[in-house]
């Protein structure tokens, strides 16, 4: 148990790599940045993680958070906003679209008069959350740098293109 | 099933003019103690717990969030962070690799350069659980004249 305080999380700025894609538009390559995670701590990590900083059993712990993703669902999910205090607050959005043949996708879509807007126009609810002004500015001002040539990047780089890593 | 009233907003679309769009209407803003109170109310567990659980989560953020790493909460979802690139900041391209020239080499550290001084917006991705995706899923519509609020 005390492993799981013992590990280091802070990094202190975030790696990014460079991929090249496809301009829809223009068909020239552009340039485009990603943040690359270093890594994903799963619930059962995280679960145990809080439970032990807030001095409750792993069981209590679990049951809260079920309360807290069923509150947080039942405010979202009807139209409210839940703000927590010095972290941010969750929301919903709507998607009103149109079905693209090409895409086989909806896709964002207005009318040209108001009147002719329905409910029934929506087809996507999903939920959101938006950092506090100052979680934001404490992000925006992290230190970034490439992973690219570094051999994380190389990790990464593989996983995505789907390289498995040999057994020496 | 949970219902979120519709109103209609004008945006400005891609390449200019506006349209009118469906939307949902935000009703109230719930806050901390507003989301501890319906967790007392509607489950088992006590307020130590309750409290436990959102000041955890805010702790979580802070610890592996803002630290670049992505973590999965119970029930809740997974939480990454992701970040926008403005490329018309970058005027330069990549040079066709091996780099193993002086000058490729100072070509693609000019060229990263750009691309890292585009980053722009760093924002947090939420992937909810599925049962929340699902619960999403099947939301019902009720139109309403936004001036009447």
């Amino acid at each position: 148990m005390a492993k799981v305080l013992n590990l280091k999380t802070n990094t202190g700025k975030l790696g990014y790599t460079i991929y090249e894609r496809e301009d829809e538009s223009t068909g020239s390559l552009k340039s485009l940045a990603r943040l690359v995670p270093y890594s994903k701590f799963d619930e059962l990590y995280i679960n145990k993680w809080a439970a032990q900083f807030m001095k409750v059993s792993e069981a209590q712990m679990r049951m809260a958070f079920n309360a807290l993703a069923d509150a947080v669902e039942y405010f979202v999910l009807n139209g409210h906003s839940v703000t927590l205090k010095n972290l941010g607050n969750f929301t919903f959005s709507t998607k009103s679209g149109i079905w693209n043949e090409r895409t086989q996708k909806w896709t964002s879509a207005g009318k040209e008069n108001a009147a002719d807007c329905q409910a029934s126009d929506i087809k996507g609810t999903y939920i959101r959350i938006r950092l506090c002004t100052e979680l934001r500015e404490k992000l925006g001002a992290t230190q970034l740098y490439c992973v690219d040539d570094t051999t994380f990047g190389e990790q990464e780089a593989n996983s995505q293109a789907g390289v498995r890593p040999t057994n020496p | 099933m949970a219902t979120i009233r519709t109103g209609v907003v004008e945006r400005p679309i891609p390449g200019g003019g506006k349209k009118y769009f469906a939307t949902g209407v935000h009703s109230h803003r719930i806050d901390d103690d507003g989301l501890i109170d319906y967790m007392l109310q509607n489950s088992q567990v006590g307020r130590t717990s309750a409290v436990a659980a959102v000041e955890a989560f805010k702790a979580a953020f802070t610890t592996f969030l803002m630290n670049g790493h992505t973590m999965q909460v119970p029930a809740l979802g997974t939480f990454s962070l992701t970040c926008g690139t403005d490329t018309k900041k970058i005027t330069k391209i990549a040079p066709q690799k091996p780099w193993d020239t002086d000058e490729k080499k100072e070509q693609a550290k000019e060229w990263r350069k750009q691309v890292q001084e585009a980053i722009d917006k760093i924002n947090v991705r939420f992937t909810p659980a599925r049962r929340m995706r699902n619960a999403a899923k099947s939301v019902s519509f009720q139109q309403i004249t936004l001036d009447e609020d």
